[in-house]
């Protein structure tokens, strides 16, 4: 058995067929070959608009096609989520450039790393989160604190959002504050040390 | 009776990192359709290495009850092998669905938030739920159906081939039985985004053969996605009659 397939998508065996059983005479190519699974031709291009979630919990339920999510109430809209403004990377290359990590060493996530990415990585309980800690139940859902990454002065910080605490080495985190590896905030019950990729010397192009 | 028709355009972009496949061995037909996605090309490598290891499965390995998930399990080793080979573990990603149509049964699975619809004497009957971010909110009562076409988290996935997983994530179906007047649509993204459900069973109603079916149907996705930039679109249409 040697499994060809057309220039149509169609797979057959070539060993009983000289030419493809699926297609008529009209759209045969003279271009057919036996394709390896291993063999494959790349592609330049860069474009990719899905994108899949990494920050998802493990706890997804299996087969939710028959029954509901058991997601904690409801789901608030933050404009800010179902709006996202692309960053200049994207732009250019469609693909998203990760510029540091967050690790929980305290809370009930502690273990886990999170990737940060250009411009902003919002912290919060809610699956729809950038950094979607939502094991940690006194972590508000929504935004309870940002770290941004700004390629232009290659620099990263800790952003208060609005009506939420959260804390940078021990002190209330209030504005905006620049941030460097070894750095701790505190959110809800988890900690998190942030290690920047980017830096001097380090920098996306 | 089974007759089926098959496309896959790039729409607007510069490749297609769609792929579509399919075999038939006697009475059994495997359909099969993946979407790639991750950057640099790769979605296109996934896609394709997902395809064809449905099609290495069905001509070499068992047919059994649980086809299906070595199937997938199959095409999801495939896509990490090459993602170790090639050390492109962000990028090489798809979604994947397979329709068995099967002497005495029909089957099905998918993952991602590529689709199967069946209809059944011209009737919408199933669709497969995209494993999204809008399908979830959905889900929970938050939006409706008809909202997922145009919501902005449209394109997060939550469950593809080619992310680590240490289960399999994939969903099927149970089998149904044979009878007369059924038809499956298999269709990436791109092609559902553009047409709703009404105008999959009106032109169902009006076409002769399934090459027909798809052809109408892809001229309102044209018109749909006219000056947009659209997106890679594929589909297979499958019609089985009871013998």
């Amino acid at each position: 058995m040697a499994i060809v397939k057309c220039n149509n998508g169609h797979f057959y065996d070539s060993d009983k067929y000289s030419q493809c059983p699926h297609c008529g005479i009209i759209d045969m190519d003279d271009d057919e070959r036996t394709m390896a699974v291993r063999d494959m031709p790349f592609s330049d291009s860069d474009d990719d608009k899905t994108v899949f979630l990494e920050q998802m919990a493990p706890r997804v339920v299996k087969d939710y096609g028959n029954s509901p999510m058991g997601v904690n109430g409801s789901y608030m809209s933050d404009p800010d989520i179902g709006d996202k403004t692309i960053g200049s990377y994207e732009m250019e290359k469609g693909a998203r450039f990760m510029v540091g990590w967050l690790v929980c060493i305290t809370g009930p996530e502690r273990g886990r790393d999170y990737r940060l990415y250009q411009g902003f990585n919002r912290i919060g309980r809610d699956y729809g989160m950038d950094i979607a800690v939502m094991e940690d139940q006194s972590l508000s859902r929504e935004a309870a604190c940002a770290v941004v990454y700004d390629d232009r002065s290659n620099k990263f910080y800790a952003v208060q959002q609005q009506s939420s605490t959260a804390y940078l080495n021990g002190e209330l985190l209030a504005g905006a504050v620049e941030l460097s590896s070894g750095d701790i905030i505190k959110a809800g019950q988890s900690e998190f040390e942030f290690i920047a990729f980017c830096r001097e010397g380090r920098i996306w192009e | 009776m089974v007759k089926f028709s098959m496309l896959s355009n790039m729409g607007s972009r510069d490749n297609n990192e769609d792929n579509i496949g399919m075999y038939q061995d006697g009475e059994d037909y495997c359909f099969i359709l993946a979407d790639g996605l991750g950057g640099h090309g790769k979605g296109e490598v996934a896609s394709q290495l997902a395809v064809n290891a449905v099609i290495e499965q069905f001509t070499q390995g068992e047919r059994g009850e649980d086809f299906l998930d070595q199937a997938f399990e199959n095409a999801q080793n495939s896509i990490v092998a090459r993602q170790e080979e090639e050390r492109a573990c962000m990028d090489m990603k798809t979604t994947l669905v397979v329709l068995m149509v099967e002497n005495a049964q029909i089957r099905w699975g998918h993952i991602g938030d590529s689709r199967l619809y069946y209809f059944q004497n011209g009737k919408l009957r199933v669709r497969t739920l995209d494993h999204s971010v809008p399908q979830m909110l959905v889900a929970v009562g938050e939006i409706k159906e008809k909202d997922i076409r145009h919501h902005p988290d449209r394109n997060r996935l939550l469950r593809v081939l080619g992310v680590e997983m240490d289960e399999m994530k994939h969903q099927t179906s149970e089998p149904i039985g044979r009878e007369n007047r059924q038809a499956f649509l298999l269709c990436t993204d791109g092609f559902w985004e553009l047409i709703e459900e009404k105008k999959m069973e009106a032109t169902l109603k009006k076409a002769s053969t399934p090459e027909e079916w798809l052809q109408e149907m892809e001229k309102i996705v044209q018109k749909n996605g006219k000056n947009t930039n659209m997106d890679n679109y594929s589909a297979i249409a499958v019609w089985a009659d009871n013998h």
